[in-house]
């Protein structure tokens, strides 16, 4: 699975993280595993739970990437059984021979089967 | 790159082609979050046009799909991955550990565009995606009117038409 989003943990249980456009938080997640009666169902087999700052115990994204001949790219998406590869470097898209599509963004779709994908956690502060 | 004193209710904006709003509206594999080179809303609230924003931002870089006369889409968002918002300095001019080697022009490594009328616009990049927060736009602009195309579902985790 490819994640490029922001998480917590609430009771021990990671869940996706999302800062309402009125200011208000809530904790989301698939995963019927770990939800109670106090969890809303959304929509797309989304449940969710509005919380406050102070009942989620770390805040963190998480952002994917994949070494690819050896070189270190940013995962954008997963598309079926393909990556979508990412990179701001000019020399590292034109060795790779990445197709522009941004000023200075480079991607390139590859089988998941060339690349081996890894995560990098970063906390966030929020309080 | 260095970080940027930053407020987490600054609005930011991010320029994309029409050919990619499909990439962030379509219902398999959409684009849900947002990398790249961004503005402050504000630093560039009088490019009002395609010609504005093409050389104000200077979209035309080699191999660019933007033109002076096409149409053009943004998206406006905040983000509470602050930290990951950066200037991209150039290692010509910066001792910054992570500043570029790899800068070459209209991308100027020195923290502004080289806006073509002179003007000094900041911008700024992504060091890596960034999740919107719940209700950030995504606009068409034809003929310089912005029409909203899609508003980001934070509990969907992405955009909807």
């Amino acid at each position: 699975m490819i994640r490029n989003d922001i998480y917590c943990l609430y009771k021990g249980k990671e869940f996706r993280f999302v800062h309402k456009v009125d200011g208000t938080y809530e904790i989301v997640t698939k995963n019927k595993f770990n939800i109670d009666e106090s969890f809303d169902f959304y929509q797309n087999e989304i449940y969710r739970k509005q919380i406050e700052l102070d009942e989620i115990e770390d805040v963190y994204s998480i952002n994917s990437f994949a070494v690819y001949k050896g070189e270190i790219f940013a995962v954008s998406r997963s598309i079926g059984s393909d990556v979508e590869l990412y990179t701001s470097n000019i020399e590292l898209a034109k060795e790779n021979n990445m197709n522009q599509i941004g000023k200075s963004e480079f991607i390139k779709v590859v089988s998941k089967t060339e690349v081996e994908v890894f995560e990098e956690k970063k906390q966030l502060n929020l309080k | 790159m260095e970080n940027v004193e930053y407020i987490p209710n600054t609005i930011l904006q991010k320029v994309i082609s029409v050919g990619d709003i499909d990439n962030y509206l379509r219902d398999i594999d959409p684009y849900t979050t947002i990398g790249g080179y961004i503005a402050k809303a504000e630093d560039v609230k009088h490019l009002s046009n395609a010609s504005d924003v093409f050389d104000g931002l200077r979209l035309d870089y080699p191999g660019t799909k933007f033109t002076k006369d096409v149409d053009y889409a943004l998206i406006r968002f905040k983000t509470d991955e602050v930290s990951k918002v950066e200037i991209p300095y150039s290692n010509k001019i910066s001792d910054d550990p992570n500043a570029k080697s790899s800068i070459s022009y209209p991308l100027t490594g020195n923290g502004f565009t080289s806006a073509r009328d002179g003007s000094l616009i900041p911008e700024y990049e992504a060091s890596s995606y960034m999740k919107p927060q719940d209700g950030a736009k995504l606009y068409k602009v034809v003929n310089g009117n912005e029409e909203i195309i899609g508003v980001y579902d934070g509990t969907l985790g992405r955009f909807r038409k």
